[in-house]
């Protein structure tokens, strides 16, 4: 009965953190209608800088945020403009990002193999003190508990930039409907390349923390991140930041109840709900309809 | 489909196209291996060449990318390794099953293509992860070998195995030739145009594309087990690699002109010698160079060089014709 209780807070903690690792995926999706396929090789990315933070300066991560997530987000609107505006003005823009960010997921794993090697890295767990805290009558570590802490947080900040400012709102305009928001005035470009900011930002801040509690941070992981952060927002509702919330937690409850009583085939059912939900609610549990045929 | 009139193109354009297609790789095959003294090379060159023509019928025609497109491949080489390794199969009856596996896995998929765009593409790339986590499984491993690899090397044949997978590279190419001039290749590159109006003009054009993705999977399946079987050997990780098995033959098709029946030949023979020239000087960059190139490729030649090729071919040869 313990074990339970342990997968059902556990599986808690991850969802918050799944949550934040695939918001901007989704943030990106929604406003651009673009695929980034690059998102988790910016979260390994984010990863590194915070463990050198922490390596070299002794930062800990939720501190080295400050450094993390400006930086990420000028990296952001930095890629934005070169790329996107000439993407979608191709035939098939959905298909052509897909392809693009796939080259650029390449470049970024073989630059990290150049500056970072092959071998995995991880943040020291000392960095937070105590080591341990009791939750729910669970011994959780607390890096886990701040990871989960920060995920909330960044959560309602994106809530609250969409839903409290003049430029969220242009934002969630171009989300429901990109050519009436064009015929309104807003400035497509200017809103989306301060999403696609975000979204690297809130990328690179999971990954900040990915180390602590998912798995350890080495180049070939972003492939990881970025399929299990697509198939969240996939459950949730693909282009609905804040559906992405729904997504984790589902993924995290099937991850973590079958990693107790399955272990052997934990890692096949984030991929098995996603097929299933893809076939049977292609528009996800909260989303409109997306299927054409 | 009316079945009287299956080849629509011009017969004698398709007898020339033939010519200029099968010339060039019969001599490649033939004459390379002893040029470069290097069998392999070559042998991962044919094994591309179906892949990119297998890719080019489902994604060239029919305008649908399956990004996790390997999995038939991996899986036709399972197939292969398993029969004969387990149960003792004669090789040829092997790789067809295998490739026979795919197709029917293929069907197993077929819902996946009620989808649309991005979300055909990310499904087929769960499904590709799902089916190698399946048979990677360390439960399974008395089924598939597991994590541990498999080996068949008693039939290993390396000779014949090459000679077998060059007849079936120009086979497969071929097959695009042919079925880009017949009414189904027409179809399905109308559905790719427009499949809004393909329906309306009373064309199912769910059955088409399944043809397509069975047509395409049998013989990625084909290829699969050509290449397990040269192997003798091998971990999950060397026919389950996204990279080499789906993103690069995506890369050489994209390169070459998908839809085009020389592109992907085009693709290939150059970008795979680009590729092999890299591995063997600069094998550090490799990711890098190909990551922009991808990049590059996508922003500024997305419908491949073969167009490029072809508007310089006028231009040159045809003025009168113009744009």
């Amino acid at each position: 009965m313990s074990l339970f209780v342990d997968a059902f807070v556990t599986s808690m903690l991850y969802a918050a953190f799944f949550s934040l690792a695939a918001l901007g995926l989704n943030l990106v999706f929604g406003v651009m209608r673009i695929v980034n396929l690059a998102h988790g090789e910016f979260l390994v990315m984010g990863s590194y800088l915070a463990i050198a933070l922490a390596i070299h300066y002794g930062f800990n991560p939720v501190l080295s945020l400050a450094v993390v997530v400006p930086l990420f987000f000028a990296i952001g609107l930095l890629l934005y403009y070169p790329l996107v505006p000439r993407l979608q003005r191709s035939d098939d823009p959905e298909m052509s990002s897909f392809i693009l960010f796939f080259g650029v997921s390449f470049a970024m794993e073989g630059l990290a193999v150049q500056f970072f090697g092959n071998n995995y890295q991880e943040m020291n767990y000392a960095l937070f003190r105590p080591l341990h805290l009791n939750l729910l009558n669970s011994t959780v570590p607390t890096a886990w508990v701040v990871t989960a802490a920060v995920s909330v947080a960044a959560i309602v900040a994106v809530y609250l930039y969409l839903y409290r400012t003049g430029l969220g709102l242009k934002t969630r305009a171009l989300m429901i409907n990109r050519d009436e928001a064009m015929a309104n005035g807003v400035n497509i470009n200017r809103v989306s390349a301060v999403a696609f900011g975000f979204s690297i930002a809130l990328a690179a801040a999971a990954g900040s923390f990915s180390s602590l509690i998912s798995y350890p941070t080495s180049p070939s992981i972003g492939d990881t991140f970025t399929l299990i952060s697509f198939a969240i927002i996939i459950i949730g509702a693909l282009g609905n930041p804040l559906a992405t919330v729904l997504g984790a937690v589902v993924f995290a409850y099937a991850y973590g109840y079958t990693d107790i009583y399955l272990p052997n085939w934990s890692s096949i059912v984030p991929f098995i709900i996603l097929i299933a939900v893809i076939l049977a609610r292609p528009q996800g549990l909260l989303g409109r309809k997306a299927r054409e045929f | 489909m009316n079945f009287r009139k299956v080849f629509l193109a011009d017969r004698r354009m398709l007898a020339r196209d033939a010519g200029i297609m099968v010339l060039p790789l019969a001599l490649l095959f033939l004459l390379g291996p002893m040029l470069f003294a290097n069998q392999g090379l070559f042998m991962e060159l044919a094994i591309y060449v179906m892949l990119a023509d297998a890719l080019n019928i489902v994604y060239g025609f029919t305008g649908y990318l399956p990004f996790g497109f390997g999995v038939f491949f991996a899986v036709g080489a399972y197939g292969t390794a398993i029969l004969v390794a387990f149960h003792g199969w004669p090789v040829a009856l092997a790789i067809l099953a295998g490739a026979l596996f795919s197709a029917l896995l293929s069907l197993l998929f077929t819902p996946l293509l009620r989808l649309s765009g991005a979300y055909f593409a990310i499904a087929s790339l769960a499904a590709f992860e799902a089916v190698y986590l399946i048979f990677s499984n360390s439960s399974l491993t008395s089924v598939t070998g597991g994590p541990y690899g498999i080996s068949f090397t008693s039939v290993y044949a390396p000779n014949l195995d090459y000679a077998v997978a060059a007849v079936l590279a120009v086979v497969s190419a071929l097959t695009v030739l042919a079925v880009s001039g017949s009414s189904f290749g027409i179809a399905l590159k109308a559905i790719r145009e427009d499949r809004f109006a393909v329906e309306l003009a009373g064309v199912n054009s769910l059955k088409y594309r399944t043809y397509a993705w069975l047509i395409s999977s049998f013989l990625s399946g084909v290829a699969g087990g050509l290449y397990g079987w040269y192997l003798g050997f091998f971990y999950p990780e060397a026919v389950f690699s996204l990279t080499d098995f789906s993103v690069l033959v995506i890369v050489f098709v994209l390169f070459g002109g998908r839809g085009t029946v020389f592109g992907p030949l085009i693709g290939v023979a150059v970008l795979f010698a680009v590729y092999e020239f890299l591995t063997l000087y600069f094998s550090n960059l490799v990711l890098i160079i190909f990551g922009v190139l991808l990049v590059l490729l996508i922003l500024f030649i997305p419908n491949g060089i073969m167009e490029q090729v072809t508007r310089l071919g006028r231009l040159l040869f045809r003025p009168e014709e113009g744009e």
